[in-house]
Parts: C-alpha cells; structure tokens; sequence
C-alpha cells in the first residue's frame, strides 16, 4: 500500500485548469458562503483556497448524489466551520468594514446587518445562513451539521429571534 | 380562548414548511391576526435582507494564490462529504417537546461538529461482475470515479495467483488485465476472459503508461474465483490469506478463518489459521484454544492415516500444524512420510536443508555436496536451500561454486539479484562475473520492468524504487572499479552513484576515488557531505573534518557545509510527503482504547516505528531502532512511538525494554494504524512533523536523523 498523489489529469486537462475552471464557475458563491459563515473576508478566502486546494484530490469523493454544485456548497460549508472552530480569537482587521459590504439600500443598514449576524453564535449563523440564504432544507442541514431536523429548527428560530433584538425590530 | 400559534409554528409557516391543512389553517388565522402576521412578514423580511445582501467580490488574486499554493504548498484533504439523506420531518409535537425540553433546562443544544476527520485518499469504485466468477469466466470489470475526468481509456493492472503460486512463493508478477473505455454514462467498462489457471487476483485502476493509479484507498480490489458448489476455490483463499500478509495481516486472518468455515477437512486451512491467530492475536489466543486445536489435530491425523494416497500439500499442512502445537510425534511421522513420497516438495526440499545444516556443522564442502545432490524442482526452490548453498559456496572460496550458487539464486529470485552478485564483487576470482551480472541487471532496471511494478505503485514511484537499487549497483561497481585498479571508470560510476541520492557509504567510496585520482576539491565536497549527516557520531564527524583539513579546506570547510546540508535537506524533502492525518484509534497497555494521537509530545515530530517481534527484519533492525531511540530521549528532537501487532502486555513492554529501546509502545490490534499511514509490514519508520502531519514513510531507518534536521530547520525558517 503506498499513498498516492492522485491528480486528476486528463488527457487534456491538468489540475491547474480544472481549479480555474470550476473557480469561474463557483468561487464566487462559495466565497460569499464562507464570507457569511466566518464572518470575516480574510478568513473566506483562506476557506475558500482550502477548498480549491483540495479539490482535484476531493473529486473523487462526489458520487453523483446531487447536484456538484450541492457538493461544493457542502464541503465548503464544512471546511468553513473547521475554521471558525479552529480560530480563537480574531483580529481586528478582519472586522468587517462598510466597504466589504455591496448592497442595495442603505449602506448603514447593511453594516448593523452584518454586525448583527456575526454577533450570532456560529451555529446559529451557520443554519441561518444555509437556510435563508442557499436555501437548504432543515434535513440538509441537519445531514451537514450531523444534528437533528428539530435541532436546525430551534438554531434558526433563536438566530431569528437574535437578529430582531439586535436590529431592534422585537 | 382562541390560542395564537408559536413563534416557530408561525416561522414554519413563513417557510412553508407545514402541511397543506395546517398551512391553510394558520393562513385564515392570519387574516385576522395582526400580531402573528407581522411577526411572519418580519421572518420574512430577515431572510430577503440577508439574500439582498451581497458580499463585495474577494480579493482580485485569489485564484492566482490558489494556484500556488496548490503548486508548491501542503496538499489539503476535504472533508469526506456524506450523502444527503432525506429523512422523515420531525412532527410538529415532537418539535414543540424538544423546544419545551430545551426551553425548561435553558441550555443550549450541543453543536455535534461536522466531521473534523480529513478523508484519506480519493479512490473510484471498481466492480466485477460476476461478482464470484468461475475459472476461466468471461467478466465484466465497472469503474466509476471523478479521478480522470478526461481518459477516455484506463488500465485495469492486477497480480494474478494461480492454483500452482504454492504458500511459499515470495514474489508474484503483475501485468495489465484489461484496458477500460468509457462509456456514455461516464462509466469505464471491460469484458476479459480469466485464464483458467488464475484463482486469485488483486488489482488497480491506473492511467495508461501508470502516471496516475487508483489502488481503492490502498487497499485494492480483489477478483476470488470460485468452484462449481459457489464457495470460493481453496486455491484462491489461500492465495488471497497470501497476498494479504504484509499488506493486511488482520484481514489475511480473516481470510483464514474463512478457509476453516469452507474446508474444514484441509489441513493448510488449520495449520494457516492457527499461525496467523499466533501472529495476529498472540500466544494468549493461541494457547487459550490449545485443547480444541490438539484434538482437531489428532482428528486430522486419523483421516489422514486412514487415506490410501495423501496429496503432498494436505503432508505439508499437518506436519506444519504439528510443528506448531508441539506435538513432535505426529509432526516427524508426517514429515517422514512427505520427504519419502514427495521429496521434491518443497516443504521436503527445506526440511531436508536444516537437516543438513544441523548435521554437517563447519563442513562446507560436504553440505554443498549433498544440496547438489539432493532431488529438487527447479523455480519452486525454498528460500533456505538458496542462501545455504550460496553462503556454502562463498565459505568454500571456490569460484566455479560461489557463480554457479548465485546464478542459481539469481534466476529463482531475479528480485534478489543485486543483494546475491554484490558480495562476490570481494573476491577478485568472482569480480569479473558479478559486474557482468550487475550490469546486466541495471541494464534491465534502465528498461523499467513492467512486471515487477506493483500494483498500486505508479510510474513515477516506480522509476524512484528502480533508482534506488541503480545507484546501489553503481556505489557498489564503482568500488569493484577502485578495488580493479581502474580509478578513471570507478569514478565516472561513483558520480553517478551519489548522484540525486544521500547515501553517507556512497560519498566515501566517492571521496576515495577521487582522492586517489587526484581531485583533493572533489574529495573535500564529498567528505563535507558525510561530516553534516546527522546520523554520524561526532568522532566520526572529527575524523572527517580532520581529513580535509590535511587537504588543506580548513578555511572552506563552513561554506562547504553549509552547502552540504542544503544539499541534504533538498534530496530529504524530495521523498517527503505531506497529509493530515486523522485520530487513529489503537490500544494501549490493558487493551485500553487510546489513539495515536495522544501519544504524541506536542511541539516535537514523532517517529512511529511499526515493529513486530515475530518477524525477521524487524528483530534484525531493533539494535538500530534502539540506538535511535536513546538519541531521540537524549537530544529531545522527537518523540519515538512504537506500533505492535499484538496486545500490550508487561511481558512484551519488558521485552522491547530489554532489547535497549526507550519508546512508548501501542498496540494497532484492529489494524488502524497501519492502513492510516500505508505502512506495508514491519519495520517501517513513519515520521509525522510536529503538527500531526505524516511527512516521511520508508523501510530505512538511518534516513531518518536528516529527516528530522530537515523538519526543524523548515520549521525555524516558517517562525
């Protein structure tokens, strides 16, 4: 048994390419997933290089259940919360600025938006982002998180109920 | 009282997550309520909000850092990602009693983490159909993976056993079997017929020319061929329980188990199951069912007796069998009987070797006589009989017998060749002929033998193993060039030797041609190389330094090292690797479930050695691993775990305590730890840095000192 340094290659395309390839395709929503649930720009692109990194190895792993895109989004999510967990402290250049903040609206509302949701503890944040946001169903995320359907519920109505006191919409 | 429904009954249904009856039901209540309906359209809202809310786009060079890193930085592996099961909703009483239970004890559910394993390597899915094919069968081979996603053909390569491969055979050819093309579905596919003499088979996905191998995690796939009642063939179990050894002594054991179930009336499947549980599990296992396994024993003995013909192998089993429990008299009846009616068994063969051996001590002569004479079969010779009449042979300094004896090994065990015609390079009546031999096997080494790359090993790896045995030939031609009197060609074959290798006898052999040709600039490099290996003594290292100070390098002797250790660290990280490596669980002392894990020092890289007692090779290298491990306790560098294969008891810890080896020992009873690392039998040394990291995996210990320097120093250079 030796271990292997199994790269995807082709017979036309190399690593490299495949890494860009699915990058154009993908990099963008997996760095707005990974920018949600670290809470920190910094922090998303080193979630979403591990990612790319890992992926011509990864690829194996995708049976065909699902969707790639679905497969993406859940590894993505995974690796994201292995960082979280990993960070104890963060620094105060990775506090979100108004500039990393492009919405439609009041530029001011969208920093006490994100400041609420990053104020949410990160497994809260994590099922309301996948919930509200990619869109997963209680089940999903219960697969995802290894937690039950119930459980991702009670995390999304006590996210919900963070947000409305933060924003003082209670 | 007409009762408002819940906060997250009223999310549940701005999530339409309710059945049609209550969604409807909730929705006439909102037409009326005011309260529950703006707490719905606030749900609502924090969702649009968040969805509104885009992220400004990362940094413009993400992709390009992504790039690089991949290049040159450590590989990375996801997390295994598990299949998304629908599972049935909880009920709504069920939520709501959670929320009650939950609410009342005010804490907070726990987060059960996603998986923080790091998957191992990516692997396909292989299969055969029929899944238990006959002999000689048509089969379909499936291969489904993400791997090559742009191979339109992929190889099939395998090490087919046949019926005739015997227990004893030590090395088996592999081939390719099949070539796959893929289909529409994405799937690759083959139909071949099996040779009707292949019983058993293991085998890899690769890419054509072997530049990328899918070898299923390390663990291969495996083809059994089965009889015509549809248990699979005795043969091809005892094939399988063989090609498992080394690889998978848990799952060999296994296999021999199996061989008890299906053919309970065949001695090898005792005598195989009886050694293996004595290896895997330890005396313990084996003397705890000793009562069961005598009284078997005599059960077999009587069938057997009561037999008109007993075939040579069922002999061989139960005279094996006997040997192992003790039992003397039923082994030297049956012994005797298989050297009177199958002398040239190879059992017989070797059985009449160490009778030989004890009978003629001291007299080479005469025992070389009688091996020569004794009835043998030529390409099924036993191990033992080859090294008698080779060592036989050199102790009797006749020339015509030590070439005859190693041309004899050579062409049983062509593997072995360079190990058989290296010693005979000493005598210059046998110089001539054993450079002829190790040219012609580094001719064949240039040509890259397709047969003997494993299955599971890629080209590159290949040309690496292939490598290492090409400059063992050249170190060792070179210095039968200097011992010929031939400085001008011993050094160009030197300089090759020491070329892309750190091989501290090389350099030597090199630094004295060159000395002897003149080149003192030469001889100093070389002797600078050898001075900052870290597995030298520091008297040596004196030694060294003086030496080139009388070649006048006094004042170049710090560039020259500095250089030197460059040098190192660049060929040391050439083999290294880099994978996380996930929580490995094993035992410790009391059969206590442990990991390995959490036998490391933190800070410090690890040295795992995988050591057995029972095996050759591993007792051979324990005074070495000893004097490793008293540098490691002294300098502090590393901590050194040891990995058995059998339980921790105080009388082993003794033991391995007795033989000078100051190590914490574990035990990798379910057989973990050595499919975690990939390590293929004892001894091997894995070196994990201090991060946990698996960097360096090999069977030769003296690598390891520069290992660790290479470590330590890419670990002050990243603080």
């Amino acid at each position: 048994m030796t271990f292997r340094n199994i790269m995807p290659q082709g017979d036309s395309e190399t690593a490299e390419q495949l890494i860009e390839r699915v990058f154009a395709a993908h990099g963008r929503r997996l760095y707005g997933i990974a920018f949600r649930i670290t809470g920190s720009r910094a922090e998303a692109e080193d979630v979403v290089q591990d990612v790319f990194v890992g992926l011509p190895r990864a690829l194996a792993s995708f049976r065909g259940d699902g969707t790639f895109e679905g497969w993406l989004t859940r590894v993505t999510v995974r690796v994201a919360l292995m960082h979280v967990r990993s960070t104890t402290r963060r620094a105060e250049s990775d506090l979100l600025g108004a500039d990393e903040v492009a919405v439609s609206g009041d530029p001011l509302d969208a920093i006490a938006y994100m400041d609420a949701l990053r104020a949410l503890p990160v497994e809260h944040r994590t099922v309301f982002v996948l919930h509200e946001v990619e869109g997963f169903s209680h089940d999903e995320i219960g697969q995802l998180l290894n937690i039950s359907h119930g459980a991702s519920a009670v995390r999304l109505l006590r996210a919900r109920r963070a947000l409305r006191t933060y924003l003082g919409d209670a | 009282m007409f009762l408002h429904p819940s906060a997250l009954r009223l999310e549940q249904y701005a999530d339409r997550e309710l059945g049609a009856r209550e969604q409807a039901r909730l929705a006439r209540h909102l037409e009326s309520c005011s309260r529950c309906r703006e707490h719905v359209s606030e749900t609502r809202a924090l969702a649009a909000r968040a969805r509104v809310m885009t992220v400004e786009p990362h940094s413009d060079d993400l992709l390009d850092r992504i790039q690089q890193r991949y290049l040159s930085g450590p590989a990375v592996l996801l997390p295994a990602d598990a299949p998304v099961v629908r599972r049935p909703r909880a009920s709504l009483l069920q939520a709501a009693v959670l929320l009650l239970v939950v609410g009342a004890t005010a804490v907070g559910l726990q987060l059960v983490g996603a998986a923080n394993v790091i998957a191992v390597e990516a692997h396909g899915l292989l299969t055969i159909a029929p899944a238990s094919p006959r002999r000689g069968d048509v089969v379909t081979l499936t291969y489904r993976s993400e791997l090559f996603p742009k191979s339109e053909t992929l190889v099939v390569r395998w090490r087919p056993r046949f019926a005739s491969t015997g227990r004893r055979t030590v090395r088996v050819d592999t081939y390719d079997m099949a070539k796959l093309v893929r289909r529409r579905d994405g799937a690759w596919e083959a139909r071949v017929r099996l040779p009707d003499s292949v019983v058993y088979a293991a085998l890899a996905v690769e890419q054509v020319g072997g530049a990328a191998v899918d070898n299923n995690g390390g663990k291969l796939w495996e083809l059994l061929v089965a009889s015509q009642d549809g248990r699979p063939e005795f043969a091809g179990l005892v094939q399988q329980m063989k090609d498992l050894e080394d690889r998978n002594w848990v799952a060999s054991l296994a296999t021999a188990r199996r061989m008890t179930e299906l053919y309970p009336d065949r001695t090898l499947s005792w005598m195989h199951y009886w050694a293996l549980q004595d290896y895997v599990r330890g005396a313990r296992t084996t003397d705890s069912t000793r009562a069961v396994d005598v009284a078997r024993l005599r059960l077999l003995d009587d069938t057997l007796s009561a037999m008109q013909r007993v075939p040579a192998d069922e002999m061989d089993g139960i005279f094996f069998f006997a040997s192992l429990l003790g039992e003397q008299s039923i082994a030297a009846k049956w012994k005797q009987r298989l050297l009177a009616e199958a002398p040239r068994h190879p059992t017989a063969v070797e059985q009449r070797t160490s009778d030989l051996l004890r009978s003629t001590p001291g007299n080479a002569e005469a025992l070389l006589d009688q091996l020569e004479q004794m009835p043998v079969t030529e390409g099924h010779l036993p191990t033992n009989y080859l090294q008698l009449g080779y060592s036989a042979a050199v102790q009797t300094g006749n020339p015509k017998r030590m070439t005859a004896w190693a041309e004899r090994w050579a062409s049983n065990q062509p593997w072995n060749a360079t190990a058989v015609w290296e010693p005979l390079l000493d005598s210059a009546q046998t110089r001539g002929i054993a450079m002829a031999h190790l040219e012609q096997r580094m001719q064949s080494l240039g040509r890259a033998p397709e047969h003997e790359r494993e299955v599971g090993r890629t080209a590159m790896e290949q040309r690496r193993v292939l490598l290492a045995e090409t400059r063992r030939i050249q170190g060792a031609l070179g210095r039968a060039l200097v011992s010929s009197g031939r400085p001008t060609a011993a050094l160009t074959m030197l300089d090759s030797a020491v070329t892309g290798v750190w091989r501290t006898d090389l350099f030597r052999a090199a630094a004295q041609a060159r000395l002897q040709a003149g080149d003192t600039t030469g001889t100093v490099e070389l002797l600078a190389r050898i001075a900052v290996d870290p597995g030298i003594s520091a008297r040596q290292r004196d030694s060294v330094q003086r030496e080139a100070n009388s070649l006048g390098a006094r004042d170049r002797w710090p560039m020259l090292t500095q250089a030197a250790v460059q040098l190192m660290r660049t060929i040391t990280f050439e083999s290294a690797l880099r994978f996380r490596v996930r929580p490995i669980a094993v035992s410790g002392a009391n059969g206590k479930d442990t990991t390995l894990q959490a036998h490391q020092e933190k800070g410090k890289p690890t040295v795992v050695v995988f050591w057995s007692r029972h095996c050759g090779p591993a007792l051979m290298a324990t005074p070495a691993i000893a004097a490793l491990s008293k540098r490691l306790s002294e300098s502090g560098e590393a901590k050194m775990v040891i990995v058995v294969d059998e339980p921790i008891s105080a009388e082993l810890t003794a033991d391995i305590a007795k033989r000078g080896v100051i190590a914490t020992v574990i035990s990798d009873d379910r057989g973990e730890a050595s499919q975690a690392l990939a390590a293929p039998g004892t001894p091997t040394y894995v070196v994990l840095d201090r991060k946990g990291q698996l960097r360096f995996r090999h069977r030769d210990l003296t690598a390891i000192p520069r290992q660790l320097d290479a470590l330590a120093a890419s670990a002050s250079a990243s603080n």
